[in-house]
Parts: structure tokens; sequence; C-alpha cells
């Protein structure tokens, strides 16, 4: 069950990891793929797409990758990763409930789906670590 | 409490904070980012309280959900927690100075607010490191 839960969990790691590396390599096919660009008065901005899609994602999911390879703080890693997807989706709820037209697209709501689905596999490891505390 | 974890409970805090300001008020993160929807494409305006709302926030709050339940959940889960969150910030770090290198000739990456932000990032996400360094220093 355990390694089941964290088999799921490592798969969805890996598939965050490859979304940063995409960004950190082409930070133009991350701008399209989250529908934004640098501010014309403040292009600076643009960093932020090799940051914040780039580094993040690529980084914070192969923290997670290590723990499961390292077998060292993996509940606590994986409980960070579903709070953020699932805080992404919370976010993006909150977006379509109050920002009105513009933001209600079939873009949105498939990230919504695919960002709760991440969620709940990262949240495998650390519900089985509840239901089945270690003796 | 360890010592070596007073700085990855303050910065943990102070991210919790900027993602709930984001979440709440969108318009603020959109500044602080320098980033605005691309009119070819609707939707993007979302990304603001999601990925730097949403995400920010509740990322941060298991940090301190993982302190707050130490008893419950281990050491081990709480260095684990903001070894993850502490990697979210050095990745910001190394992908902005790619940025600051390569993309300067076409995007004018190369300024005081990207400068500021690796600083800031980095001590983030060495305050977040801090009980994992600790750790490794025994």
């Amino acid at each position: 069950m355990e390694s089941a839960a964290i088999g799921i969990a490592g798969v969805f790691g890996v598939f965050g990891a490859g979304l940063g590396l995409g960004a950190i390599i082409s930070p133009e096919w991350a701008a399209r793929l989250v529908r934004m660009q640098a501010d014309p008065d403040r292009p600076e901005g643009y960093a932020e797409f090799r940051a914040t899609f780039g580094g993040v994602f690529l980084f914070l999911h192969l923290a997670f990758l290590a723990s499961i390879f390292l077998d060292q703080g993996v509940i606590g890693a994986a409980a960070i990763l579903s709070f953020g997807w699932g805080g992404a989706a919370l976010g993006r709820i909150l977006s379509l409930a109050l920002d009105g037209e513009k933001v209600r697209t079939r873009h949105n709501y498939v990230s919504i789906g695919v960002e709760a689905l991440a969620a709940i596999a990262f949240a495998l490891p650390v519900a089985n670590f509840v239901i089945n505390p270690p003796a | 409490m360890d010592l070596f974890q007073i700085p990855a409970i303050g910065a943990a805090a102070i991210g919790c904070a900027m993602g709930a300001a984001s979440l709440l008020v969108p318009r603020w993160g959109a500044s602080v980012v320098r980033l605005q929807p691309d009119p070819r494409w609707k939707g993007g305006w979302s990304e603001f309280r999601a990925s730097y709302g949403g995400a920010l926030f509740l990322g941060h709050a298991a940090v301190l959900l993982t302190y707050v339940m130490q008893a419950q959940a281990g050491v081990g889960a709480l260095m684990g927690a903001s070894f993850a969150m502490g990697a979210y910030w050095i990745g910001m770090t190394i992908g902005r100075i790619v940025s600051i290198i390569t993309d300067h000739d076409q995007h004018q990456t190369r300024t005081g607010y990207n400068a500021a932000s690796v600083v800031f990032e980095s001590l983030m996400g060495l305050a977040l490191w801090a009980p994992f360094l600790a750790h490794l220093g025994g």
C-alpha cells in the first residue's frame, strides 16, 4: 500500500519536474502554457517564466523525488506538493468565482482538473501515513 | 523549539502571507511579479490567484502544519517539508539567474529588481533549509 502510494506520487513528481525543465529550457513555451506575458512597461518580469514556472517546478519536484530515493522526509515533501497543487486549484476556483467571464475558459477548467489530480496523488503517501502510522 | 527551526518557521510565515495576499488581491501579485495576462488567450489572470496565490499560501502553510504537528508526524516530516519548500525558493533563484544571463538581450532581465529578487529568494531558501543543513552538520 505504502509503496503504491509513493509510486503514484512519484509519477506526478516526474510530471512536475518535466514541466519545470520545459519552462527553464523554453520560457516562451511556459508563457503560452500559463497565458501570460511580461508587463510591457516592466519587461524584466520575463525572468518569472524561468524562475517560478521553471526552477520552482523543477527543483520542488526533484526534492520530492530525492526524498523518495533517500527514504528521508517523504511524508513532509509529499504534504508540501499536495498542498501546493491543491492551493493552485483552490486559487483558480476562486478566480472563476470572482474574476468574471475573462477567466471562464476551457484552459482554466482543465487546469483545475490536472491540479486537483496532482494534489490527490501527492496526498496518497500522507493519507497512508495517517491511516497506517509506523509502529 | 530547535534553534534551526526558527528561520524556517519565519520564512514559512512570510511565504504564507505573500501567497494569501495574491490569493485575495491578485492585482498585487501581478504588480510584484511584473506579468500580465497575454491578450492573445483568455484565462491567464487566474494564474495570480493560483500559482502566486493558493500554491504559495498552502505550500508554506503545510510547513507550518508539520511544525505544529511534529509530535505526531515526527521531526523528519518537518525537515522534509521545509527542505521541499526551500527547494522551491532555491529553484526560483536558479531559474532567475539563468534568465538574467540568457534573456537580457531580448527581454532586459538584468535589472535591480531581478538582482534583489535573487537575494530575497536565496535567503528564503536558505532559511527553509536551515533544519536540513543543521541535520547534515550533526
